[in-house]
């Protein structure tokens, strides 16, 4: 215990001693929102990467790989074609980010919706449907607490302790905000993703030798794939992959990478430095979980994989550094979710009706992620028997923002009207089948009900935005705001005067 | 030129979202036992991801805008 305990505190001691070494003051709220837009490729790639793979991805979906084998793989491919969208958008939404200085998310849609009010609505549906995912990830340290003191502790005591670590982890985040995050994150990130692979191709490999694994003595059902006559229907697959490809940008914390970036070449050599990286420590991840079903500890409880097979290969000292690894990825992802939603309360809530100067703007955002933090550690600590099913509710809401987000991005017709009314429609079916209607759902071939209120939201966006025409000034407006992204010029203040009349 | 390194780009972006998104593929995989010795869905999975993982760093380093608005 003292070893696997000994492990995890020298960890957090560095990174508290990284944070101190580069802490400086906040000269405006937009330093501490998007860290002044200030981080390089190396940065920025580091960063998308520890916020996109939490703690989780080693317990949920190397248990996935472990129990249910290569349909866990479409976490894979979601989360390498989300960042082609990234590629895709990066031009347009980081310069509109640096030309009118967006800090958040909401900022986005306010400029483009020329709305006040949508920028409320997309706040509070990314803050409520984040705090499931902000308190599964603070209990799954309870997990990891329990075995990290070798089976000594109960799992409420684990996860009072656990909730105790990344509590106090809040206090550098909320006096640092973005930039403390993204500076951990490059620390936290080379152990989770650089030195999590290492050990996961490690741990294949003794798996292959030591435990005489291989693709061909794991059981068919481990490559097959839900079809006609499944439970969850043929179009089960295309749904997890979509969902998770749109919803990806969706998540406040993982949007507000597009402002840290110091350019647009840093925001596209990121994607292309990430890209790499996110493959490797997926296909080993998940193959490693696959390697691993033959063992029949971890048949019998696949989530706990991670920890099984380390304890197993490489003993106590091997079960601390897995521990340390996920306790890196677990820590990025609570910080940066943390982080953007104190951000969101300052800027999208409070700051959307009241007239807040920069200082105020830090000290709401910094007693926002306090209360939070104590909301999320507090319900942490509770029995939530439904708190699984309230998150996999919150993807399937959050992915309305999609609609609006993208669309706004990319077509000039869209308009407030459309994009708040369809957000609205696609987010209560989503909810409403969910609930409600879960029989129906079995007879949609696996179509999700995120995706049937994503298509309600995106005909009603369309038709919108043809029934209801742009006013010739709002026309003007957008028509400028596209220039903005697509002129080369620096010089373009008058197309940014036009545009910015919100 | 550039228009064709743009165009070149988009239709690898496209490609890359048909091959991910075209539930058909899957239940052709999933169909077939081995595809040169190796179960074919994995095959799959990890074909797919490499070509998108290619496509972005392709098309980072042949972005003629890439370094636009520092």
């Amino acid at each position: 215990m003292i070893i696997t305990f000994g492990l995890m505190l020298a960890f957090f001691a560095v990174i508290v001693l990284i944070l101190q070494l580069t802490k400086r003051k906040d000269q405006s709220f937009t330093d501490y929102a998007v860290g002044g837009r200030s981080f390089n490729a190396k940065f920025q790639a580091m960063s998308f990467l520890n916020t996109w793979y939490p703690g989780a991805m080693f317990t949920a979906f190397g248990g996935l790989a472990a129990a249910s084998g290569v349909i866990s793989f479409y976490v894979l491919v979601y989360s390498l074609l989300t960042v082609v969208l990234m590629y895709a958008m990066a031009q347009r939404v980081w310069v509109w980010g640096k030309q009118f200085d967006l800090k958040t998310q909401p900022d986005l849609f306010s400029l483009r919706y020329n709305s006040k009010h949508i920028r409320t609505i997309a706040a509070i549906i990314g803050i409520i449907s984040g705090i499931p995912w902000l308190v599964l990830g603070m209990q799954a340290l309870g997990g990891l607490f329990q075995y990290m003191s070798l089976g000594t502790l109960s799992f409420s005591t684990a996860v009072i302790l656990g909730v105790l670590l990344i509590a106090l982890r809040q206090v550098w985040t909320v006096r640092m905000g973005m930039r403390g995050v993204v500076i951990s994150d490059m620390a936290q990130g080379i152990v989770a993703y650089l030195i999590g692979t290492l050990v996961l191709v490690g741990l294949i490999l003794w798996l292959i030798y030591e435990k005489g694994s291989s693709l061909s003595t794991l059981e068919p059902e481990m490559f097959s794939l839900p079809d006609f006559g499944s439970k969850e229907g043929p179009f089960y697959v295309f749904s997890l992959i979509l969902t998770g490809t749109v919803g990806g940008w969706c998540w406040p914390y993982i949007f507000v990478r597009l402002f840290t970036a110091d350019s647009v070449h840093s925001l596209k050599k990121s994607a292309a430095l990430a890209m790499p990286l996110s493959l490797v420590f997926g296909s080993a991840l998940l193959l490693f979980g696959m390697f691993s079903s033959v063992l029949p500890s971890v048949a019998a409880q696949p989530t706990d994989v991670w920890f099984l097979v380390s304890q197993e290969a490489g003993g106590v000292f091997l079960l601390g550094i897995a521990g340390v690894i996920l306790l890196a990825a677990s820590m990025g992802h609570i910080d940066g979710n943390i982080q953007a939603t104190g951000a969101q309360i300052a800027n999208d809530l409070i700051g959307n009706y009241r007239t807040l100067s920069h200082p105020q703007l830090i000290f709401v955002a910094k007693f926002g992620m306090v209360l939070l933090t104590a909301l999320s550690a507090w319900l942490a600590c509770m029995k939530l028997p439904t708190l699984f099913s309230l998150a996999v509710l919150a993807y399937q809401g959050i992915i309305q923002l999609a609609v609006p987000q993208f669309l706004g991005i990319f077509w000039k017709k869209g308009n407030a009207l459309g994009a708040i009314v369809g957000m609205i429609a696609g987010f209560v079916t989503a909810i409403t089948l969910e609930m409600g209607y879960v029989d129906i759902l079995g007879q949609t071939y696996g179509i999700t009900s995120g995706l049937i209120g994503l298509a309600v939201n995106l005909v009603i966006y369309i038709a919108a935005a043809y029934l209801v025409p742009h006013s010739g000034e709002e026309q003007s407006r957008v028509e400028a705001l596209f220039r903005v992204s697509d002129s080369k010029s620096q010089s373009h203040q008058q197309i940014v005067d036009t545009a910015n009349v919100r | 030129m550039v228009l064709n390194r743009m165009s070149f780009i988009k239709a690898w972006f496209i490609f890359d979202a048909i091959i991910a998104l075209f539930p058909p593929f899957y239940w052709l995989v999933n169909r077939q036992d081995s595809f040169f010795g190796y179960p074919a869905t994995l095959v799959y999975f990890l074909l797919v991801s490499c070509c998108i993982t290619a496509s972005v760093v392709v098309a980072y380093v042949i972005d003629p805008n890439r370094g636009y608005a520092r």
